[in-house]
């Protein structure tokens, strides 16, 4: 059992069979892997929680196709609120408001007797308060700085703030 | 449920004597048995089927003399067994001298099958009476042949139970054998005991199949199922052995189509099986893809004369799920019996990595004796043969490699000879091989294509199945675009990743692409989405394995799981082989086998050479040679050697 993936990766074939091949590692605890196999994963990069302009976007995706009255205050509020959220905090989050005018008074009874998908009332920003209290983020500060030390001992990029303000850089052409 | 009872019983009471430092007589096992069982003699009213199983269970357990709680429910189960033994006085009945007892006889479906297979007793029993060859594998050949100064319980001085009278051991000239016309003469039986005469007249009707215990042999005149479905003075048999059955030949038929067009067989050498009136067939394997795995593997064809509906079952499962989960071709061995009146085995194939199919030796069970099946199990990969059956019945196992990875179809297996002094001849081959035949067929055309490009070299094609299978991604579909924020990183990526797999020209010498990335962050940020759109970017076959749930599903093969990984991935390149959870150890380290201790060698020779060593222990040890931690180290060298941190 001490043969890996990544030993297979160097060890049998020699470099230039390995062309065309790019082996990718994910994990939540980088602190884990050892010198071995950081060597061999010689490009490290630390994906970090969404910064507000992505935390944005992901607004307005889990909204789109959702009738709602969330103002463009009401969600400069919630990005402030959502500090710390990863992605898939988020995605909860938004899943957690649009259940919300299920959760009105009187919403059940409404169901049995045939409501339809138009009756449905849009979201609020009542709604996003209630979530954000059901929602809380995943990660904690602790372990952000976890990451952000391994980062800076092993990550390729160093910068985290570079990272999170680079809005500047090149976007990548829609594929 | 009385057998059970008694059993748990009389093991209380011999583990009460051991620690009391006096061990019991025989007698009082025997005479506890009895008063236990009350008169279940003679199996008559032992018919349930928990009971008969727990006593096969009980012999199962392996050791090589059995112990007085087996011999005295053994014995008050079958009192006219036991009187040879109680009348030699001697030391305890050895397996090899039980093994002739023809209340043992009964169990040889329960221990030929693997111990942990364990299967419950169906309610299709194959019928006793026609399943008189089979002898327990597990020992060794030296053991089961009948020791010189056998004593009298080799049962020549002691009437076997009508149950068996189709057994070698009084071989009785079954009405519809003797009347066979043209019956090849070696198969005609030598004697006739009188205590076997058939019993005359026709009026008792035709037992079905799943009715146990068949007490008498089909009365004279009445025409058995078994004749029914095979007429006597089949043109097709060949010199001496008998013909495939029914059943058999399509079993045959339906488990080992040679995928190459290879033949693998004709009705010469297919299923010889000779037993007196029933189905001959050897066909019918079932190879688990566990076992398989492991190496040595076991292909269990189905007992001759017919095949029992579980047994079917288990064929058709085992074929379906050979499918289902990318290819349970069998590189073990097979093994199964044929042949009611004859017997004897089919003996299997037996492989390793490379994965044989072939029948090995049949033998006769009318005079067959195990060490066919012993050394078709046990022989050298490339070669076995059925022994000299104690009877005289000999028959020459079959069997050659498959070329892997072609998928040749599995020999046909055992040709069964004639047993002159036994009932039957040459036991049914082809188990072996139609398994193997049959179970290589599920591995797609597309799996097999890519064993055309070098890179397979060494790859299973049953784990390459499942790596196509489970492990690729076909159409991970993500874009960049859908990947909210992050902006930098992808463009970070995109510059390693798929630019280098886009123009491989450019990114050459010190440009080359680094050729592993690490994505590491919280979790729920987006890095498996991000290598699902490096995949999709760049056009490459996206493998993704998670370490916690395929490694652990496919526990102990973790090594070749991997190198068939890299083998695929080679082939179907430019690949991304993603591991989620790269480095997770998914069970807190274990005391390490010393097998693995050593340090794991960087070269491409070292590991060779160990996980050719491990196979070979693989071999010997099929089971117990895995290493107990499901994808512990999928990235890691063994833990006691990493440093903590």
């Amino acid at each position: 059992m001490a043969v890996s993936p990544l030993r297979q990766m160097d060890g049998v074939a020699g470099v230039d069979a390995n062309e065309g091949l790019l082996f990718v590692g994910a994990t939540n605890r980088p602190q884990e892997l050892d010198d071995a196999a950081r060597r061999r994963l010689s490009k490290r990069l630390l994906i970090p929680l969404p910064d507000a302009d992505a935390r944005r976007e992901m607004l307005a995706r889990g909204l789109a196709g959702l009738a709602n009255s969330v103002s463009d205050q009401d969600t400069t509020d919630l990005l402030l609120q959502t500090d710390g959220y990863s992605g898939s905090d988020m995605a909860a989050l938004c899943r957690e408001a649009a259940m919300g005018p299920c959760r009105d008074p009187g919403f059940e009874a409404a169901l049995m007797a045939g409501l339809s998908t138009g009756e449905m009332r849009p979201l609020h920003r009542a709604d996003f308060d209630d979530a954000l209290c059901a929602i809380r983020p995943s990660v904690g500060p602790g372990e952000l700085a976890a990451f952000e030390d391994w980062n800076k001992s092993f990550g390729s990029f160093q910068n985290p703030s570079a990272m999170r303000n680079a809005g500047g850089a090149a976007k990548p052409p829609a594929a | 449920m009385a057998v059970i009872g008694a059993y748990q019983a009389l093991t209380s009471l011999s583990e009460a004597s051991d620690e009391a430092g006096k061990p019991a007589p025989a007698t009082e096992y025997r005479l506890r048995a009895s008063v236990l069982l009350d008169g279940a003699g003679d199996g008559a009213a032992a018919g349930d089927d928990d009971d008969l199983a727990a006593v096969g269970r009980a012999l199962w357990r392996g050791a090589a003399v059995p112990t007085l709680v087996d011999q005295a429910l053994l014995g008050a189960l079958y009192p006219s067994a036991a009187q040879g033994g109680e009348a030699s006085g001697g030391p305890p009945l050895t397996l090899a001298e039980l093994a002739h007892c023809p209340a043992l006889k009964r169990f040889a479906h329960l221990v030929l099958l693997p111990a942990g297979g364990a299967t419950p007793p169906s309610p299709q029993r194959p019928p006793t009476e026609q399943q008189p060859g089979g002898c327990p594998p597990r020992f060794g050949a030296a053991e089961l042949e009948p020791p010189a100064g056998a004593r009298p319980f080799a049962l020549q001085s002691i009437p076997p139970h009508p149950a068996f009278a189709g057994s070698h051991h009084a071989a009785a000239p079954h009405p519809a054998f003797a009347s066979a016309a043209n019956m090849p003469p070696a198969f005609a039986p030598p004697m006739a005991s009188p205590a076997l005469a058939p019993r005359p007249g026709g009026a008792a009707p035709s037992r079905q199949f799943n009715e146990f215990p068949p007490p008498l042999q089909p009365p004279q005149g009445a025409p058995s199922h078994a004749i029914n479905h095979r007429p006597f003075g089949n043109d097709a048999w060949p010199a001496g052995g008998g013909p495939g059955g029914p059943m058999g030949q399509q079993q045959g038929a339906r488990a080992g189509p040679p995928p190459a067009g290879q033949p693998w067989g004709g009705p010469a050498q297919r299923e010889p099986s000779a037993d007196s009136y029933g189905d001959g067939f050897g066909a019918g394997a079932y190879s688990d893809p566990q076992h398989g795995g492991g190496g040595g593997g076991r292909a269990t064809a189905a007992p001759g004369g017919f095949m029992t509906g579980a047994q079917r079952m288990r064929i058709d499962s085992v074929q379906r799920g050979g499918k289902g989960k990318g290819g349970g071709r069998s590189h073990g061995g097979g093994r199964g019996y044929g042949g009611g009146g004859g017997g004897g085995y089919d003996g299997g194939g037996y492989g390793g990595g490379g994965g044989y199919g072939g029948g090995g030796g049949g033998y006769g069970g009318g005079g067959g004796g195990p060490p066919g099946l012993h050394a078709a199990l046990n022989g050298p990969p490339d070669h076995s043969e059925g022994a000299n059956a104690p009877g005289g019945a000999r028959a020459a196992g079959l069997r050659k490699p498959f070329a892997r990875p072609r998928g040749a179809g599995g020999p046909a297996g055992g040709n069964g000879a004639p047993g002159p002094s036994g009932g039957g001849g040459g036991g049914g081959g082809g188990g072996g091989g139609c398994c193997s035949g049959g179970s290589e067929g599920d591995i797609s055309p597309d799996t097999l294509a890519l064993f055309e490009l070098p890179c397979m070299k060494g790859v299973e094609p049953r784990l390459a199945e499942v790596i196509l299978n489970e492990v690729v991604d076909s159409s991970p579909g993500v874009s960049w675009d859908e990947i909210a924020g992050l902006s930098y990183a992808k463009q970070s990526v995109r510059e390693i990743t798929v630019w280098p797999l886009l123009r491989p020209d450019i990114f050459t010498g010190q440009r080359r692409p680094p050729r592993g990335l690490l994505l590491f962050g919280p979790p729920g940020t987006g890095k498996t989405l991000i290598a699902k759109a490096i995949a999709t970017d760049s056009k490459s076959t996206f493998f993704s394995i998670s370490a916690s749930s395929l490694m652990s599903k496919w526990m102990g093969d973790s090594e070749r799981l991997v190198r068939a990984l890299f083998g695929v991935a080679r082939a179907k390149k430019p690949a991304v082989i993603f591991i989620d959870e790269v480095g997770r150890r998914t069970r807190p380290a274990v005391e390490q086998p010393a097998a693995n201790s050593t340090p794991p060698a960087p070269s491409a020779g070292g590991l060779g050479a160990r996980s050719a060593a491990r196979g070979r222990a693989r071999l010997d040890h099929p089971r117990q040679e895995r290493d107990p931690r499901p994808g512990a180290s999928l990235l890691h060298p063994p833990a006691e050697r990493r440093p903590r941190d």
